[in-house]
C-alpha cells in the first residue's frame, strides 16, 4: 500500500525534523524520516518498546509501510486529546512521573527521552501514555539530560505552583507553550516548595540567567564540555521521581468541591434524575459524550454505563481531581478535565493551531449539560440564544436540565444581583432552543421545578 | 553535550548531580536499615523475593 501525502498535516508535530503526523481519510499516521531510522530501530529492537508496552506507557502502533525514504506507522488513536492547562494536579503529576520513568527505562537500553513535553502525554482510561514514538535518542556517555529544562518548565514548575500557591496556576501553561519560565516560577513560589524547588527551579533559573550569554562568549573558541556521568544522570532522575512522588495536595475546599452535599435534591429526586438521564442516553446511544459541568462525574457514569467515552469538564479543580482519582482507580473510559465554559482553552502556538480549542480536537455525539444553564445564563449573563448556538455547533444531541428562577439554587444566584433576565423562563428556554433543535422528549424531575430535555439538532 | 542556548539547564545538572548521588545513597541506606529492623521484629524467615527486578516497575 502506498500512502500519498495528500492527508492533512497536523500542526502539533511540525517542529520535529524526525517525522510528522497527518490524517488521511480520518486515520492518523506518522511518517518517520530516514535520519531517524537508526533510533526507531533501536527503540523497536532493543526491547525498550516492548517493555514500555508491558506497562501501557507508550501508545501502540503498527508499521504500514517501510522503504528507504520513509517509514509510515499508524498509532492507536487517543479517545480525546487534552492539554496540561486542562489537567488536575493528579493528572499532571501522573504525566510527570511517566515521563521520568520512561526516560529512566530508556537509559537502561542506551537511549534517552530527547524531549520532555507535557503535550507528548495523553490519557487513556485514566492512565497517562506517551504518544510521541519519535521522542527517543541515543544516549551518549557523560551527557546531561538535554530535556531537563523542558521537564522543569512543563511539569515541575506548574506542580509546585499548584501545590504551594493555587491549584489553578497550571493555566499559566496556556500562556507559555514551552512551559512556565523558571524565573517566573521561582518568583511566584517565593521560597516555598522546599529543597525540590530550590534545586530544580531557583538554582536552575539562576544558572539559566548566568549562562544565557555564554553562546556569545564562546564564539570562535572551542566549546567547554559539560560532563555528567551515567550514575549521576540516573541519580538526578531518581531524586526527581522521589521528589514528585512526595508532592501531595493539602486538603482544599472550593465552591463546588462538595457540591452534592449541598444541592437541593432529595434522594428520591436524585434517583429519578439519574433514571431520566440514563434513559435519554440510552435513546441516543452515543459513542462519545461531553459532560459540561460534570462536577465529580456522578452523572457522567450514566454515559459510561451506556458504553460511551466521556470527557467530564468542570470549572472546579477539586471536583475534577476527585473524579480523576476514581477514574485512575477504576480505569474507566472517562477523561476528567478542568474547563471554564465561559472562557474555554484558546488555540495557542504558531498560527494559533499547535494546541487547538476543544471542539476542533473532536466533537462528541452527545452533550450532557445538567444543572449548569443557570450558571451560564444568570451568573455569567450569557444570552440563552448564544448558549444554544454554541451547544448546537458542538454536538447533534443535547441532554440539558433547565433550572427555573423559582429554584432555590437560582434564588441564591439572584439574591445578590438585580434580576435582568426576563426571558429566563421555561417558555423562553424552549422557544430559544427550538430555533436550533427539535425536541425529542422532556421530563420533569419529581418534587422539583426542574426539567430535563432531550434535543436533536435541526 | 556541548554548550548551546540551553546551557544553564545543563550546567546546573553538574552541580546538583553530587547532591542527587548523596541523596540516593541516603535513601538506599534508610531503606536497608528499615528492612533490617522490620525483618528482625517480625522474625519471619520467608523470602521476600529480593528488591524487585527492573521489569517489575516502569
Amino acid at each position: 500500500m502506498t500512502l500519498s501525502e495528500q492527508g492533512t498535516r497536523e500542526y502539533s508535530s511540525f517542529r520535529d525534523p524526525s517525522g510528522y503526523i497527518y490524517t488521511q481519510d480520518g486515520i492518523l499516521y506518522r511518517k518517520i524520516a530516514p535520519s531517524y531510522f537508526p533510533q526507531y530501530d533501536k527503540l523497536m529492537d532493543s526491547g525498550l518498546y516492548d517493555g514500555l508496552q508491558k506497562f501501557e506507557a507508550i501508545v501502540k502502533h503498527q508499521v504500514i509501510e517501510r522503504n528507504e525514504r520513509e517509514i509510515t506507522i499508524q498509532p492507536e488513536r487517543v479517545p480525546y486529546i487534552s492539554y496540561p492547562y486542562e489537567w488536575t494536579f493528579g493528572e499532571l503529576k501522573a504525566a510527570a512521573l511517566l515521563t521520568l520513568k520512561i526516560h529512566r527505562r530508556a537509559m537502561r537500553h542506551g537511549m534517552i527521552l530527547k524531549d520532555a513535553s507535557a503535550y507528548n502525554i495523553q490519557f487513556i482510561n485514566g492512565n497517562p501514555v506517551l504518544i510521541d514514538t519519535l521522542s527517543f535518542e541515543f544516549y551518549e556517555e557523560g551527557t546531561p539530560w538535554g530535556a531537563y529544562g523542558q521537564f522543569c518548565r512543563h511539569f515541575l514548575a506548574p506542580l509546585l505552583l499548584m501545590k504551594e500557591k493555587d491549584l489553578r496556576l497550571n493555566r499559566m501553561l496556556s500562556l507559555f507553550i514551552d512551559g512556565i519560565p523558571l524565573d517566573i516560577a521561582a518568583s511566584l513560589l517565593g521560597g516555598r516548595g522546599g529543597f525540590l524547588a530550590k534545586e530544580h527551579i531557583v538554582w536552575h533559573a539562576k544558572s539559566i540567567a548566568r549562562h544565557n550569554e555564554d553562546g556569545k562568549i564562546h564564539i570562535g573558541r572551542s566549546s567547554r564540555k559539560v560532563s555528567v556521568t551515567q550514575k549521576q544522570h540516573m541519580a538526578i532522575i531518581e531524586s526527581l521521581i522521589r521528589g514528585i512522588e512526595g508532592l501531595q495536595l493539602k486538603a482544599v475546599e472550593t465552591e463546588w468541591g462538595d457540591y452534592y452535599a449541598h444541592t437541593n435534591y432529595s434522594g428520591e429526586a436524585s434517583a429519578e434524575k439519574k433514571e431520566i438521564v440514563g434513559a435519554f442516553i440510552n435513546q441516543v446511544q452515543p459513542a462519545s459524550v461531553w459532560d459540561i459541568g460534570a462536577n465529580d462525574g456522578t452523572y457522567s457514569k450514566l454515559a459510561l454505563s451506556a458504553g460511551a467515552h466521556v470527557v467530564a469538564f468542570d470549572i472546579d479543580p477539586v471536583a475534577v481531581e476527585r473524579n480523576y482519582n476514581e477514574v485512575q482507580r477504576t480505569h474507566s473510559s472517562m477523561l476528567p478535565l478542568v474547563l471554564d465554559v465561559t472562557n474555554p482553552s484558546p488555540g495557542i502556538g504558531f498560527a494559533n493551531k499547535e494546541r487547538t480549542v476543544i471542539g476542533d480536537r473532536q466533537k462528541p455525539d452527545c452533550i450532557l449539560a445538567l444543572a449548569v444553564i443557570h450558571h451560564l445564563a444568570i451568573s455569567n449573563n450569557l444570552p440563552l440564544d448564544m448558549i444554544a448556538e454554541w451547544f448546537s455547533n458542538l454536538s447533534d444531541q443535547l441532554i440539558i436540565e433547565f433550572v427555573p428562577k423559582e429554584d432555590s439554587q437560582v434564588q441564591i444566584l439572584l439574591a445578590t444581583r438585580k434580576d435582568i433576565f426576563p426571558n429566563y423562563t421555561t417558555e423562553g428556554f424552549e422557544e430559544v432552543f427550538s430555533r436550533y433543535y427539535v425536541l425529542r422528549e422532556k421530563k420533569a424531575i419529581y418534587n422539583s421545578r426542574r426539567e430535563i430535555y432531550l434535543w436533536k439538532k435541526k | 553535550m556541548y554548550f548551546d542556548p540551553g546551557m544553564g539547564s545543563l550546567i546546573i545538572q553538574v552541580i546538583i548531580a553530587a547532591l542527587a548521588v548523596a541523596g540516593g545513597y541516603f535513601v538506599t541506606a534508610k531503606t536497608k536499615f528499615k528492612k533490617f529492623f522490620k525483618k528482625k521484629s517480625e522474625e519471619t524467615s520467608e523470602q521476600t523475593g529480593g528488591e524487585g527486578g527492573e521489569d517489575d516497575t516502569l
